[in-house]
């Protein structure tokens, strides 16, 4: 996902169109809302992404709710009787709610910065005009929070990235990325979760089972926790 | 082999005899291309069937409803095991089963019927042609009713 | 057990899908012609969202290592047991040791095997669907193979007839609620979702053009090719959850649809979503062939969704009934 670059966060074309305080609701298909906040990404923003996720998974007629980057995506257990009113109501909703502080968890993540899994970090140095040593120690002293899960099984989006070390995807992804990269993709962090082909740009490998589906919950991460990498090993 | 049959629609006697059945049966054969057929009776004679276009037979001066002695050659129904609408293709192909003048096989799917929401096979109960199809599509069928004539095979 | 004989790749097991983690990245997965599967189950007397095999490559071959019931639908395959040949959405009793054998379907893509008691392997946050991309679920995450068996669970149902019997299609017993083909493309229902606005004057061609199923189509998305639409100037959006059937503009102005095993997260511009209740019939679409989108309604898909419950119930209710009048029929 490239949603967090720079360019489309100073341009939020979509959002504009919704009024100062006015969320932008959407159906998709028959069975699903989409609650899109308006204005820029902050963690405020997303805190109230979370108060109206909590709000609205128990209503009886939501099969699961699905928390995007500052938005939320409901998803339905029929298709409803009557969509307007579904519709007034999500929008009531989210002028009901409050930022919420999600008590998360801090976890911690031992990370092999560099080696030959860092294979775009040279890159990076190149974009960022920093040495390797500086734009690993940035990365490792970032304080990051899981803004939301998705893409693949239990990948969380982190956010909280030193803008210095702001990187763009790759316009040619890696054909086969390993499982464990830690990577950066635009302002945003993560630990890839499936061995496959990815855009963001790699810099370390984290041996840490980011999921494990027989596992309750599967996934380690969940929206609101905290994470900081460990450097256990430099190879630069 | 028609002997002990529960029928709702009276003999298979009763319905050859009758012109109408006759004529019908004598378009379908026409339609599947076939020129003649003949069906044993339950008292034992066999009539013969022969469409319009069969001109050598009708030269030859034989009655198209023909009576004669049984002969080995007869052909055998083909039943319906429950009540339903006679389907004579299936509803998800184009093309019947077995098609009429097709050698068919003991056990051989030939037709269906609908009964609601499901279909019942029409199986061959032994080795033969398929002759003829004496129920039109759509039309009702009871348990046990002759929905295909089939000549054994030798 | 069943024991797989030949197999193509991409044949996997699944049921209806897996709900409730789609907040964690993970698909649902499940039957790509959902309706196909829950009339198959109720065929053989199972309730309708046990676990069965997708056939998607073929030729496809098995053999039973018991009796048991099974039924075949979806796609018609000239399936064949011990070479004899079965018509299509048919359900009869096996033996062990017997041979079924699913050929290249001539229409529709995909074709459901379900047995009764259903694929008895280890559900996986809640279902048996596999799920290729995650690696988990099915048959240990991945698709079948040669010489792999399955387990099958005891059935619980009422025996299917000895001779065997077929239910009316969804296509055929559903015409009436479904709009037919036109010269062969299929017409799917779809309402606008969320940037279809954007697109201004430009969407009406959504509608009205004709999209062939590219070759780049599998369980994860369907890509169109045909004219493109494209933005007067590009928009990417902040990563949402997305679901089965939203029909998304990339760039290149060639629309994707997600399907089963969508991904649970998007960012290109949303034009529409197909309506869900026509989900099967896309699931059905072959690769190369063609659809056109057709401007739907909330109110009409619910009528459609009516219409299907409806025939599911009739299914469900008159297979025990037939089982009862055959087996009365056969004491006399």
């Amino acid at each position: 996902m490239s949603v967090m670059q720079g360019n489309v966060l100073s341009t939020p074309a979509i959002v504009a169109t919704a009024t100062a305080d006015e969320p932008k609701i959407s159906m998709i298909g028959t069975g699903a809302y989409l609650i899109e906040a308006p204005g820029a990404f902050d963690l405020p923003t997303q805190r109230r992404i979370w108060a109206l996720a909590h709000a609205v998974e128990d209503w009886p007629e939501v099969r699961e709710v699905v928390p995007g980057v500052t938005n939320l995506l409901v998803i339905l257990k029929q298709t409803p009787e009557e969509p307007e009113q579904l519709h007034l109501r999500l929008g009531h909703e989210w002028d009901c709610a409050r930022s919420i502080d999600l008590s998360g968890k801090t976890v911690e993540i031992p990370v092999t910065y560099g080696g030959d899994n860092a294979t775009d970090l040279a890159a990076i140095c190149d974009y960022s005009g920093l040495s390797d040593r500086e734009v690993v120690r940035l990365h490792w002293q970032g304080d990051y929070t899981v803004v939301a899960l998705g893409s693949a099984p239990g990948f969380g989006y982190l956010h909280g990235l030193d803008p210095r070390i702001y990187m763009p995807r790759k316009t040619v992804p890696s054909l086969r990325m390993l499982k464990g990269t830690v990577t950066i993709g635009g302002m945003q962090t993560g630990v890839s979760v499936l061995t496959g082909p990815n855009g963001w740009n790699s810099i370390g490998f984290a041996e840490m089972q980011m999921f494990e589906p027989t596992k309750t919950p599967p996934a380690l991460l969940a929206p609101g926790d905290r994470v900081r990498f460990r450097p256990e090993r430099i190879e630069l | 082999m028609m002997k002990g049959r529960k029928r709702k629609s009276g003999s298979l006697t009763a319905q050859m005899l009758d012109p109408a059945t006759l004529e019908q049966i004598a378009l379908w054969l026409e339609g599947a291309g076939v020129a003649s057929i003949e069906i044993e009776t339950e008292d034992g004679r066999l009539v013969r069937i022969v469409t319009g276009e069969d001109a050598a037979l009708r030269d030859a001066g034989v009655d198209p409803v023909a009576a004669a002695p049984v002969e080995p050659h007869s052909v055998r129904p083909a039943k319906s095991q429950i009540a339903g609408h006679f389907l004579p293709v299936h509803p998800a192909r184009d093309a019947a089963e077995a098609a009429i003048g097709a050698s068919v096989f003991p056990e051989q799917i030939v037709g269906f019927v609908g009964i609601g929401p499901l279909i019942m096979p029409i199986r061959a109960e032994e080795a033969g042609t398929l002759r003829a199809c004496t129920v039109g599509p759509g039309d009702l069928v009871g348990y046990g009713d002759t929905v295909f004539l089939i000549e054994p095979a030798q | 057990m069943i024991e797989v004989l030949q197999t193509g790749p991409l044949n996997t097991v699944q049921d209806l899908g897996r709900f409730g983690f789609r907040n964690a990245g993970v698909t649902s997965s499940g039957a790509m012609d959902r309706l196909a599967l829950m009339v198959g189950n109720l065929l053989v007397g199972n309730a309708e969202g046990e676990a069965a095999l997708e056939i998607q490559t073929f030729p496809f071959r098995l053999r039973f290592e018991r009796d048991m019931a099974v039924a075949v639908t979806g796609a018609d395959c000239e399936a064949r047991l011990d070479g004899r040949r079965l018509p299509p959405w048919w359900a009869m009793p096996v033996l062990s040791g017997q041979v079924l054998e699913l050929d290249t379907p001539r229409r529709a893509a995909r074709a459901y095997l379900c047995l009764a008691g259903g694929i008895e392997v280890e559900p996986v946050m809640g279902s048996r669907s596999t799920s290729l991309r995650g690696g988990f679920g099915g048959l240990e995450g991945r698709f079948l193979a040669a010489n792999d068996r399955l387990p099958v669970a005891g059935a619980a149902g009422p025996a299917v007839p000895q001779g065997g019997f077929g239910v009316m299609p969804p296509e055929t017993a559903l015409a009436a609620h479904f709009p037919a083909p036109e010269d062969g493309t299929l017409l799917v229902r779809a309402v606008p979702a969320g940037e279809y606005a954007l697109f201004g004057a430009e969407a009406e061609r959504f509608w009205t053009q004709t999209w062939k199923i590219s070759s780049h189509s599998d369980r994860t998305g369907y890509r169109l090719s045909g004219e493109p639409i494209r933005l007067a100037s590009p928009v990417e959006l902040r990563s949402h959850g997305v679901v089965p059937g939203v029909v998304q503009m990339p760039p290149s102005g060639e629309p994707i649809i997600q399907m089963s095993d969508a991904n649970t997260a998007g960012g290109y511009p949303k034009m529409a979503g197909v309506i869900d209740v026509d989900l099967w019939r896309l699931g059905q679409a072959r690769i190369g062939s063609r659809i056109r989108f057709v401007r739907s309604s909330i109110a009409e898909a619910r009528e459609a969704e009516r219409a299907v419950r409806a025939y599911l119930d009739d299914v469900r209710c008159t297979v025990p009934m037939l089982a009862q009048a055959l087996a009365a029929m056969s004491r006399r």
